[in-house]
C-alpha cells in the first residue's frame, strides 16, 4: 500500500528546503553585490573622466556589430556607435548577408570604399565578401560577408580587428555614451589579467529618447516590462555584482561585452549554432585558463553600458525566456565537466553548480511545490501549517528579493527620481510574485525540456533579423531589441 | 567590480555574512516572542518570518522613500541658495572681499557652500584659485577635510582627498604627499594630481617616481597632467626612470614619454636602443621619433629590423616609417614577408611614408606578389594616398 500523505509530505518538504536555500543563497548574494557595490572604485569622478578621455594611453577598442538587413536602422546605429566618448575606438560593422540594402546605404552615408584590408583569418567564418572603409577620417571598417549568424559575424569582426579589446555589441541598443570608458576600468586596472567586462544593461521601456540617448530615465508604464525591470535589477545588481567579486560570474550580456582580443581568439572566438550568446564564451573563457592554471578576472562593471527595450507583449516574452532557457540548458551541458569539479575552482565549485541547480531546475522544482502543495491540500494529504509554509518560503522571501533589488538600486545608484516612479517599482516588485512569476516558470520549464531534447531553438542571429520596427519615444529613435539576460 | 585589497574582500564577506545572520537572527527573535502567544510551532515559525519579512521590505520602501525625500529638499534648497553663493565666491575670487557674507552662508548652509566651493575652485586659475583656497582655509573646510582624510568611510575619506587636492598656495598638504602610499587607488590617484599642479620640482619627480609603478588607470590620467611639465620631468625624472635595471618603471616611462607626442631631450635614451629585454628595445623605438637628443640611430634601427622577436622589428619598422630613413627601404621590404602579420603590416606603413623608394617597393609588392604582402601592401598604398588626398583637399 503506498503511503500518499506521507510521500506528499516529504515531497513538499524537500521543495521547501528547496526554495527556503534558492532564496537564501539569493539574499547572500544579494547582500554580497550590495557591499560590493558600495566599495567599488569603478565610478570616475568628473575630473578622471575628462582626464581619461584626454590620454593617449587607452588601449584600443574595435567595437564589433552584426547586422542583418537593418536598413532602417543602421545609419543611426553606426552614427551612435561612431559617436561613443573614448579617444581611440573604431568601429566595425559586420554586414551578414543583408537582403535589403543595409550595405548601400553604409557606403553612401559614410563614403565607404572597397579596401584591401584583409582578416586575419584566425578564426573560420562564411565568406567574406568585401570589407570596406570610409574615404573621411571615421574610424569606420564595414566588413560584407554571407549570411551565417551573429556568432560568425562576430568571428568575422574578430578577424578584422586589430586593436587589443574588442566590444561585441548589438547595433540595436541605445549605447551610454561613456559605455566604452566604463568598460575599460578593468583593463586599465589589470592590463594582462582581465579577460572581459560586462556591465548593466538597463531597460529602456518608458523613458525618454531623443536622437539615440536616454535623456530621462523613468519607471515603465507596462506592467510587464515593469516587472522584467524588477527582475534586471535583481540579476544585475544582486547576483552578477556578487559573482563578479568572486570573480565567478558566467554572463556578459550579448548587447555590450568588452573582451581581450588574444584571449577571445584563444578561445575560439564566438559559438555558432548556439541560442546562449551571454554564457558561453564567458564560460569558455573561464574553463580555458582555470585549465592553463592562469591568474585572470572576468569582470562586472556596475555602470550602465547600454539600454535594450523589453517585450511588452506575452508572446515576445515567451519566445524570449524559452529561447534563454534553451541557451542556458545547453551551455551547461557543454561545460559540463566543470561542473563540481575542484580543478575549476570556484566557478566550478560553485557557479557552475549553483546555475544548474537554481537557475536551470529552479523552475521545474518551484512549479512542482505548486502542483504538489494545491494537489496535498485538496486531497487533504499535507496539512494546512505545510502549505502556508511553502507559500511563505516562495512568495514572501521572493518579495522581500524584489524590493531589496529596487532599494539596492536606490541606495547604490538612485538613477529614478521620480518617487511615483519608485512606488510603482515596489508595488511591480511585489505584484511579480503572485503570477508573473509562475508564468515565467512555466516558459523556462519549456526551454529547459526543449533544450533538454536538443530541440532546434533558431539561430542567435535569425532572432536580430527582420525585427527592426522603429521605436519613437519622445524624439527620433530606434526599436531596441531584448537581447540581454538577466541572470547570473 | 574593483576592489583594491584583500582586507576589502574579506571585510566585504564579513558585511554580507553579518547582515545575513542579522537576519537571520530576526526570525529566530520574532519566532522567541510569538511562541509565547502561539502554540503550533510550525505556524509560529511561519508568521515570525513573515513578520520579519514584512518589516524588512518596510524598512528598505520608508528608507529609500526617506532618502529620496531628502535628496529632494536638498536639491530644493541648493537651486535656490547655490546661485547666490556661487555669485559672491565669484566676486572673491575676482578680488573682491566677500568674507563675512559667505562666512554667514557657511554658517547657514554648509553643505551647499562647500559644493559651490569645489565646483568653482576647479574652473579658476592662478590668483583666482589662490583666493578661493585661502577662503577655504577662512571658512574652516579645509580642517574638516584633513579630519576627514582619516575617516574609516572610505567614499569621505576619497572626497576629502579630491577636495584638498584642488588647493592652491604654495605649500603641498602634507594629507596629499602622505596619501600616495594609500592602500586605495582613488585616494592614490587624486594625491598625485593635486601635487601635480600644486607641488613644485620635488613633489613632481616624486608623483612622476611613484606613476611609474601604478596601474594603467593612475598611469593614463597622470600622464596628461605631466605633459605642462614635460621639460622639467626630462630633466632629471625621466632620466632616472630610464637608467633604471626595472624593465617595468623603463616601460612606463616610455609609454608616458610616447603619450605626450611631443618632442623632449632625454639624457641616456640612446642606450635603450640596444637593450637586452626586447620589450624594452621595441617601446624605446616606438619613442625615438619624439626624442630630440637620440642622435644618429641609423644604425639602431637597421639593426633593430633584423631582430628575431618581432616586437622589436615592429617598432624598428615604425621608427624607419616616421624618420623616413631611405636605407632602412631594403630591410623593411624583407620585413614584408615576415611570419608576424604586426610586422608585415608596420613594415608596409613604414614604406608608405618613405616616399618615393618606399612607395615603389609597395607598388612592386602589390604587382608582383601575392598573398598577405600584396594585400597590406595595397591597404597601406591606399590609406597614405587617402591621407594624402585628405591633407591637400582643404587647400585646394
Amino acid at each position: 500500500m503506498i503511503d500518499f500523505p506521507s510521500i506528499f509530505n516529504w515531497l513538499e518538504f524537500f521543495i521547501i528546503f528547496y526554495l527556503g536555500a534558492i532564496n537564501t543563497v539569493y539574499f547572500v548574494l544579494m547582500a554580497l553585490g550590495y557591499f560590493a557595490l558600495r566599495r567599488s572604485v569603478a565610478r570616475y569622478t568628473l575630473a578622471e573622466r575628462q582626464g581619461l578621455l584626454q590620454s593617449p594611453l587607452l588601449p584600443q577598442v574595435s567595437v564589433l556589430a552584426a547586422a542583418h538587413n537593418k536598413a532602417a536602422t543602421i545609419r543611426a546605429s553606426v552614427h551612435a556607435m561612431l559617436n561613443l566618448h573614448y579617444p581611440n575606438h573604431e568601429v566595425i560593422v559586420i554586414n551578414d548577408g543583408s537582403t535589403d540594402n543595409t550595405l548601400e546605404i553604409l557606403i553612401e552615408e559614410f563614403r565607404l570604399y572597397r579596401s584591401s584590408r584583409s582578416p586575419a583569418g584566425l578564426i573560420a567564418t562564411k565568406p567574406i565578401r568585401g570589407i570596406y572603409q570610409s574615404r573621411d577620417p571615421i574610424p569606420l571598417v564595414v566588413v560584407d560577408k554571407e549570411n551565417g549568424g551573429k556568432a560568425d559575424s562576430l568571428n568575422a569582426g574578430l578577424n578584422t580587428a586589430r586593436s587589443p579589446l574588442i566590444a561585441a555589441v548589438d547595433s540595436d541598443s541605445l549605447f551610454e555614451e561613456y559605455a566604452l570608458l566604463y568598460a575599460v576600468r578593468p583593463f586599465l586596472d589589470d592590463v594582462e589579467g582581465t579577460l572581459a567586462a560586462g556591465g548593466i544593461i538597463r531597460v529602456a521601456n518608458g523613458c525618454e529618447v531623443r536622437r539615440g540617448k536616454v535623456t530621462r530615465l523613468r519607471a515603465p508604464r507596462a506592467l510587464l516590462a515593469q516587472f522584467q525591470l524588477v527582475e534586471y535589477l535583481k540579476a544585475f545588481l544582486g547576483r552578477r555584482a556578487a559573482f563578479s567579486f568572486m570573480n565567478a560570474l558566467l554572463g556578459i550580456s550579448g548587447a555590450f561585452g568588452l573582451f581581450r582580443r588574444d584571449a577571445l581568439v584563444m578561445a575560439g572566438g564566438f559559438l555558432t549554432g548556439t541560442v546562449d550568446e551571454d554564457m558561453e564564451p564567458v564560460i569558455r573563457l573561464h574553463r580555458l585558463w582555470r585549465e592553463r592554471k592562469q591568474a585572470y578576472r572576468i569582470v562586472f562593471v556596475p555602470d550602465p553600458l547600454c539600454w535594450t527595450q523589453v517585450p511588452e507583449t506575452l508572446t515576445e516574452l515567451r519566445e524570449q525566456r524559452n529561447r534563454w532557457q534553451q541557451g542556458a540548458v545547453e551551455t551547461l551541458w557543454r561545460h559540463r565537466k566543470m561542473l563540481l569539479n575542484p580543478k575549476f575552482g570556484v566557478v566550478g565549485l560553485f557557479a557552475v553548480p549553483y546555475f544548474a541547480l537554481f537557475e536551470v531546475f529552479g523552475p521545474l522544482v518551484e512549479l512542482a511545490g505548486y502542483v504538489v502543495t494545491i494537489v496535498g491540500l485538496f486531497f487533504r494529504l499535507i496539512a494546512p501549517q505545510t502549505a502556508l509554509l511553502f507559500f511563505a518560503v516562495s512568495i514572501l522571501f521572493g518579495i522581500g528579493l524584489s524590493v531589496s533589488a529596487i532599494a539596492l538600486e536606490q541606495l547604490v545608484f538612485s538613477r529614478y527620481s521620480s518617487a511615483r516612479d519608485l512606488l510603482r517599482l515596489f508595488a511591480a516588485g511585489i505584484l511579480e510574485n503572485f503570477g508573473f512569476r509562475q508564468v515565467l516558470d512555466a516558459w523556462r520549464l519549456q526551454g529547459l525540456i526543449g533544450g533538454m531534447r536538443g530541440r532546434e531553438g533558431g539561430k542567435a542571429g535569425e532572432r536580430e533579423s527582420g525585427r527592426a520596427e522603429e521605436w519613437e519615444s519622445g524624439g527620433a529613435g530606434e526599436r531596441v531589441l531584448p537581447t540581454s539576460e538577466p541572470r547570473a | 567590480m574593483i576592489l583594491d585589497t584583500e582586507k576589502g574582500h574579506f571585510e566585504i564577506w564579513l558585511k554580507a555574512l553579518t547582515l545575513t545572520g542579522g537576519y537571520v537572527f530576526c526570525i529566530y527573535l520574532a519566532h522567541r516572542l510569538l511562541m509565547l502567544r502561539i502554540s503550533s510551532r510550525p505556524l509560529g515559525w511561519i508568521i515570525s518570518f513573515g513578520a520579519a519579512q514584512a518589516v524588512i521590505i518596510l524598512f528598505m520602501l520608508l528608507r529609500v522613500l526617506f532618502l529620496k525625500a531628502r535628496q529632494g529638499i536638498r536639491n530644493r534648497r541648493a537651486e535656490r541658495i547655490q546661485a547666490l553663493i556661487r555669485e559672491r565666491m565669484a566676486s572673491h575670487a575676482a578680488g573682491l572681499n566677500r568674507i563675512e557674507q559667505l562666512v554667514e552662508m557657511r554658517r547657514k548652509y554648509p553643505r551647499e557652500t562647500e559644493l559651490c566651493m569645489m565646483e568653482l575652485i576647479a574652473t579658476v586659475s592662478a590668483e583666482g584659485r589662490d583666493r578661493l583656497s585661502h577662503l577655504a582655509v577662512t571658512l574652516g573646510m579645509v580642517s574638516i577635510w584633513r579630519k576627514q582624510c582619516r575617516s574609516r568611510d572610505l567614499k569621505k575619506h576619497r572626497q576629502a582627498i579630491a577636495r584638498l587636492a584642488q588647493l592652491s598656495g604654495g605649500v603641498p598638504d602634507a594629507a596629499l604627499l602622505s596619501s600616495l602610499v594609500d592602500a586605495d587607488c582613488a585616494i592614490r590617484l587624486e594625491a598625485s594630481r593635486g601635487l601635480t599642479r600644486t607641488g613644485g620640482k620635488r613633489e613632481l619627480e616624486k608623483v612622476f617616481s611613484f606613476a611609474l609603478t601604478q596601474v594603467l588607470f593612475v598611469r593614463a590620467i597622470l600622464a596628461r597632467d605631466f605633459l605642462p611639465h614635460s621639460l622639467v620631468l626630462c630633466e632629471s625624472a625621466v632620466p632616472e626612470a630610464v637608467a633604471s635595471a626595472d624593465s617595468n618603471k623603463i616601460l612606463a616611462a616610455l609609454e608616458i614619454v610616447q603619450s605626450w607626442k611631443t618632442v623632449v631631450p632625454v639624457p641616456g635614451f640612446s642606450r635603450l636602443l640596444r637593450h637586452s629585454d626586447p620589450e624594452v628595445r621595441g617601446a624605446a623605438f616606438r619613442v625615438l621619433p619624439f626624442v630630440t637628443n637620440a642622435g644618429n640611430v641609423e644604425d639602431e634601427v637597421l639593426d633593430a629590423l633584423h631582430h628575431a622577436d618581432p616586437r622589436v622589428r615592429t617598432s624598428a619598422a615604425f621608427a624607419a616609417g616616421r624618420l623616413g630613413l631611405q636605407s632602412a627601404v631594403p630591410l623593411l621590404a624583407a620585413c614584408l614577408h615576415a611570419s608576424d602579420a604586426t610586422v608585415t603590416l608596420a613594415a608596409a606603413h613604414a614604406l608608405a611614408r618613405i616616399d618615393p623608394a618606399g612607395t615603389l617597393v609597395l607598388e612592386n609588392e602589390v604587382l608582383l606578389s601575392q598573398g598577405p604582402s600584396a594585400a597590406v601592401s595595397l591597404e597601406a598604398l591606399e590609406k597614405s594616398r587617402i591621407t594624402q588626398s585628405a591633407e591637400q583637399a582643404p587647400s585646394s
